[in-house]
């Protein structure tokens, strides 16, 4: 049970597969070094016996003429320690680039996919978490691929290099070595289970105190209105008990490891003197094997001993990788079908053909049966109280999100049919809110450099007046913005949005106006640039202004996901039917000062 | 330098090592409490790591003695006396390993069981205000990150630094009593690597420093991107936010693998150092033993201990970062347990029951900023920019018993003088009185007893729905808390609860509507029972019909009680005794609804706005 649910878990790390093969060829270099390595580490014990058994003994022994090979024998030393510095290092960076590569490759392939999800994605899952898998989750593997995973190959190799020679040496002494050995397997055994459930039990805890805190922290306020501090330490309390009974456990047993591990080494310490003293007196064994075993056995059971840890970072690591590949599963919902148009003509109409959209399946919808065309040239505003739908039919028509049932159509062509990067290209669109890049001016406006040139952006500029502020900034159209470009007010951000939706130059125009109010110089600009940006276009504005309803071809009054009422102002106003309870709800106030 | 720091240490420091280092350092002074409360135990678990490692020492000791007898012709009986010995010291040596390693370790668990304990008992206590200038995510990741950070220090960090300098004083002790000129010998090496390593720790913790950096213009770029996804699709950014996701993540790369190169000369730098140590005791122990000056026992002893030396050297970076990292993550604690509490119970405080004759509220003025103020110095961030004043002049006059409405759009103050009453901003004295007391010198708690709010962020726990109104009357039986249901129009058998009341709410009740968090939240306050009630736009989100109904639910209750409530929606409030109009931080109007209502301002505008919204709705 226990290890059918470690296998699932761990199982996951396999999926890293094609990232690690990328970068095959550093690790299979750094994988050379490894055996080399090892052979190092062994060659210095051997050396260390050489020395002892036939040069310092038999000149402790008076023959001092035995010295003589010593010297060399301390500069082969020296060599094979250099050797080692050198391929130690080699092995150690050639590891981290590969794993620093990895990490990077992995980071790009879950961006890559992340910038593939639609919109309806964003909706069901915070940016935090999203972040979190990008960056952190990440982040996390990078021990396991850069120290971890190296670290038990090298671990490994070594302890197999040391068994071959040591019963290349002598069997007899080897076996005395390991006599304690398969008892100290079956406690590590018995103590591994043990902490790994103690572990699972820790992070369990440990999620279940954070998840409380985190809630604390953001309802601190209710609970102080209601003046239940109180309690809530006694909970927080009851949550760090818990967690501290399952550590002290915890660190109970990996104590018990640790002085295992040490009580293995010490007790094959005395037997290895105890058959090897025997082995001396009876001149089978030489005091040079006795040290050079002695310094094997240290070597050998020291990488038992962080065992516990290993498997805790492997254990977050299958964690990190569960969490980025549920990531990488999820299928993009819009994608280019084969053979999609990639430059849709537009020389007539877009025609929505009864529209059904909802934002989820089962949710109200909140565009139904929707019929609605655009021709070309045309300026149409949108009005409708908050809720009937005017955000919607900007976003299917960009197909930002699936709509259920119907089609719309450029010319006859159905938008599924043009590839969705291509179509939302064809249009130029002004957000509600502004949203800008840390980066310039410039690059705010032009957004893909690809796409768009530098005389492009400047023309895009000139025609919303924007021109004027931008030059009036230090560095112009390459001044550079704060975070979410703090630094503008609200009038210059409008106007930067104004020219980024017409920096590429668009077929169409999609506007939806801001709601807040200004003063009326800005409002007298905004008005101008909205002006000189729509002219010669097609354009749909879903219009929170008299002034902008006013100059528009026609208007179309959206209710509850329909249309209810369209025509001019006067048309409707004389209808006196939503639109003119519309106008003077939403319009009334500003009609003083606009008339 | 990391060498003479590790000599410079004196046995003393073992009974407190982290304040007899530091001395000189205020803040790990102020806060050695949390680590000396436990003295005993490290006192004891540095006892037992002294034997462990006493022990140790002696191995080599007793394997170059054996190896003396052994070829100077020693019998059998020497040869198991010899193992015996060892075989002690192992079965010694592991208990008091298993000692020092529960003890020690286990008083860490401690300081960070008191640490999180104590924080959050300082968190409880702290104002509203001080959420406003500290994020959640980053108070969390101060709970979390930074508590483990100094568990580490108190754990692992004392741990093995005294571990590091026991064996280094018993190893020289050791090697200097067999011969002190090899022992000069064969340490001279460490101080030459100790050297070389403190440049490339410098160059670690600067590329360490750019990394980092780096990784944070990396995370802007995906924040962006995230925050930006519909600009990013509408605009078909896809591919060029990949570009510029791609350069950022090369730049960390660059700068993580010359980190990482530096990180990877350290390794084999103190790896040469202890092979450097074995050359000296064969090149001069070789000449020695010839001459007869010490022993080949002595010189496999001396082996011994080199090999002991080096595994305390190499840990010995990775402790000092430990402990620089665990002093740095105390300060960002200490900024929690430093913050002011701005609001609490004065010195006798007068007790408070129950509104008897008014809430009197004069010129009173709020600005938000002022109230971020006490926190400024305690963060490394820029200013927030000025935010005009909540509230500006604001006079106000509740009598005991009545039903008091507050008007006005979104951001006109209402909310903040709501929470003005609890206290749960900081008022300025000579603001308001309640019964002619200034609010601020009554009890806190007294006070927020008396009162049953229903704020306007519903915020509810993931809990059920009854333990969510159980909340602030933990005691109440069922009957009650079914009884609050009901008067807040909770009806349990068409709200598609599964569960009834058990219903669990999900997190921030995300299972609940918008409309049904809210009544939860007024069940809360009116199980409460408390003498006022204070609504903050507390039905906005339930419709018109059921808002009438709970309304006149709550006022057939309505027995004695003061009721304030604040209100987008004129309709929910134009029966209140007096209203009370706000705009801009300012009261612009007052009187009844009649009055109100006859005459032209932002009250009319607004009720005929209402109204004309009602109608919109009955279109289609």
């Amino acid at each position: 049970m226990q290890d059918a649910k470690k296998k699932a878990s761990l199982g996951i790390l396999r999926r890293l597969r094609p990232f690690v093969a990328t970068h095959a060829r550093l690790l299979l270099v750094a994988g050379i070094t490894l055996p080399f390595l090892a052979g190092a580490q062994l060659v210095a014990p051997y050396l260390l016996r050489v020395a002892i058994d036939q040069h310092i003994t038999p000149a402790a022994n008076g023959n001092a003429a035995a010295l003589d090979g010593l010297w060399t024998l301390i500069g082969v030393l020296l060599a094979v320690l250099v050797a080692e510095v050198a391929l130690r290092f080699m092995q150690l960076y050639l590891m981290q680039i590969a794993g620093q590569r990895i990490m990077h490759d992995l980071r790009m392939a879950v961006f890559e996919h992340v910038q593939r999800l639609s919109m309806s994605y964003f909706d069901k899952h915070p940016i935090g978490q999203v972040m979190t898998r990008v960056t952190s989750d990440v982040e996390t593997l990078n021990d396991l691929m850069s120290q971890g995973l190296v670290a038990m190959v090298r671990d490994v190799v070594t302890l197999f290099g040391i068994v071959a020679v040591m019963t290349w040496i002598d069997w007899r002494l080897t076996v005395a070595s390991f006599v304690v050995f398969p008892f100290l397997v079956v406690i590590l055994g018995a103590l591994r289970v043990r902490l790994r459930r103690t572990y699972d039990e820790s992070r369990t805890l440990v999620a279940r105190l954070n998840a409380f805190l985190q809630e604390s922290i953001t309802g601190m306020g209710v609970i102080q209105a209601f003046d239940e501090q109180g309690r809530n330490i006694d909970e927080f309390r009851g949550h760090r008990d818990a967690l501290l009974g399952i550590d002290l456990r915890g660190v109970r047993l990996s104590s018990y490891l640790s002085a295992a591990v040490q009580a293995a080494t010490t007790v094959a310490t005395a037997l290895v003197l105890a058959y090897g003293g025997f082995g001396v007196i009876g001149g089978t064994v030489t005091v040079g094997i006795l040290v050079q075993f002695m310094e094997y056995l240290a070597r050998f059971y020291r990488p038992l001993e962080d065992l516990s840890d290993k498997y805790d970072s492997l254990q977050r690591a299958a964690a990190a990788s569960n969490k980025i590949f549920s990531l990488l599963d999820e299928e993009p919902e819009i994608v280019a079908k084969e053979g999609a148009i990639e430059a849709p003509e537009f020389g007539r109409e877009i025609r929505f053909e009864g529209i059904k959209f909802a934002y989820a399946d089962g949710d109200e919808p909140v565009l139904r049966e929707l019929d609605l065309t655009v021709r070309r040239g045309e300026k149409v505003a949108i009005v409708g109280s908050t809720g009937a739908g005017k955000s919607s039919l900007v976003k299917v028509l960009q197909r930002l999100y699936v709509h259920q049932s119907g089609r719309v159509t450029i010319d006859g062509v159905d938008t599924r049919e043009i590839d969705p990067r291509a179509l939302r290209r064809f249009f130029g669109t002004v957000p509600q809110d502004v949203f800008l890049f840390t980066d310039s001016i410039g690059a705010n406006i032009g957004l893909d450099e690809d796409v768009v040139s530098r005389e492009q952006i400047e023309t895009a500029a000139e025609i919303v007046e924007a021109k004027n502020f931008i030059a009036s900034l230090p560095g112009g159209l390459d001044a550079k913005l704060g975070e979410r470009g703090a630094k503008l007010s609200f009038g210059e951000r409008q106007l930067l949005a104004f020219a980024r939706a017409l920096a590429s130059g668009p077929e169409v125009l999609i506007l939806d106006e801001a709601t807040s109010s200004v003063d009326s110089d800005t409002e007298a600009s905004i008005q101008r640039a909205m002006r000189n940006m729509v002219a010669d276009r097609t354009a749909l504005i879903i219009a929170h202004r008299l002034s902008t309803i006013r100059e528009v071809d026609r208007i179309v009054v959206l209710h509850h996901g329909e249309i209810h009422e369209e025509g001019t102002h006067q048309e409707l106003m004389a209808q006196d039917g939503l639109y003119a309870c519309l106008y003077r709800l939403q319009y009334a106030e500003d009609s003083g000062s606009a008339a | 330098m990391a060498w003479v720091y590790v000599c410079a240490a004196r046995p003393s420091a073992a009974g407190d090592p982290l304040t007899a280092h530091h001395s000189g350092d205020p803040l790990l002074r102020s806060y050695a409490y949390l680590f000396s409360r436990y003295r005993w135990a490290y006192v004891f678990g540095l006892i037992a790591l002294v034997i462990t490692n006493a022990l140790s020492m002696a191995i080599p000791r007793v394997f170059g003695a054996a190896v003396d007898a052994f070829t100077t012709g020693a019998d059998s009986r020497a040869v198991m006396m010899f193992a015996g010995m060892i075989m002690a010291i192992a079965v010694v040596q592991s208990l008091t390993r298993v000692v020092s390693r529960i003890v020690v370790l286990g008083a860490s668990r401690r300081v960070e069981y008191d640490l999180k304990g104590l924080l959050h008992d300082k968190l409880v206590r702290l104002a509203p205000s001080f959420y406003e200038a500290f994020s959640t995510g980053d108070l969390m990741s101060r709970m979390t990150n930074d508590v483990m950070l100094v568990r580490a220090l108190g754990g692992p960090g004392i741990l093995y630094f005294a571990n590091a300098v026991l064996v280094y004083l018993l190893g020289i002790g050791f090697m200097v009593s067999l011969n002190w000129q090899l022992t000069i010998v064969v340490l001279a090496p460490l101080p030459i690597m100790a050297w070389l390593v403190r440049g490339t720790v410098h160059k670690v913790r600067a590329y360490a420093l750019s990394s980092r950096e780096a990784l944070s213009a990396l995370n802007t770029v995906v924040q962006e991107n995230l925050a930006g996804a519909e600009v990013v699709r509408s605009f078909a950014l896809e591919e060029a936010q990949t570009r510029r996701f791609d350069e950022r993540s090369t730049e960390y790369l660059d700068w993580a693998l010359k980190e990482s190169r530096s990180r990877a000369q350290m390794i084999p730098m103190i790896g040469m150092a202890g092979g450097l140590s074995y050359a000296a005791v064969l090149a001069l122990g070789g000449p020695m033993a010839a001459a007869g000056t010490v022993t080949v026992g002595d010189l496999v002893a001396f082996v011994g201990y080199v090999s002991m030396l080096i595994f305390p050297t190499v840990a010995l970076g990775w402790i000092l970062s430990l402990m620089q990292r665990g002093r740095a993550a105390l300060e960002r604690l200490d900024r929690i347990l430093r913050a002011p509490i701005t609001v609490a119970s004065r010195d006798g405080a007068s007790p408070f029951q129950a509104l008897e004759r008014s809430i009197d509220i004069a010129d009173y003025t709020f600005r938000y900023h002022d109230t971020l103020e006490p926190y400024r110095h305690l963060q490394d961030g820029e200013d927030a920019h000025e935010r005009p004043a909540a509230l500006s002049g604001v006079n106000l006059k509740v009598a005991a018993g009545d039903f008091v409405a507050l008007v006005g759009r979104v951001g006109s103050g209402k909310s903040t003088l709501l929470k003005s009453l609890l206290r749960l901003v900081e008022v300025p004295d000579g603001a308001i009185k309640i019964d002619d007391v200034d609010i601020n010198d009554y009890d806190v708690a007294d006070l927020r007893r008396a009162v049953a709010y229903v704020p306007q962020d519903d915020f509810l726990f993931s809990d059920t729905v009854a333990a969510n109104i159980r909340f602030g009357a933990p005691d109440a039986n069922d009957g009650a808390v079914a009884g609050a249901a009901e008067l807040a129009g909770i009806d349990v058998s068409s709200e598609g609860l599964s569960q009834g009341l058990e219903t669990q709410v999900g997190e921030r009740g995300a299972n609940l509507s918008g409309g049904q968090r809210q009544r939860v939240a007024l069940a809360r306050a009116l199980l409460r029972e408390a003498p006022i009630l204070i609504l903050d736009n507390a039905l906005s989100n339930v419709d018109t019909d059921t808002e009438r109904r709970i309304l006149a639910g709550l006022a057939s209750h309505r027995t004695r009680r003061t009721v304030i409530a604040a209100s987008n929606r004129i309709t929910a409030v134009q029966e209140a005794d007096r209203i009370f109009v706000f705009d801009a931080g300012e009261i612009v109007d007052a009187g009844n609804g009649d009055d109100l209502a006859s005459r032209p301002g932002l009250y009319a505008t607004m009720r005929e706005q209402q109204q004309l919204s009602a109608r919109l709705e009955e279109f289609g």
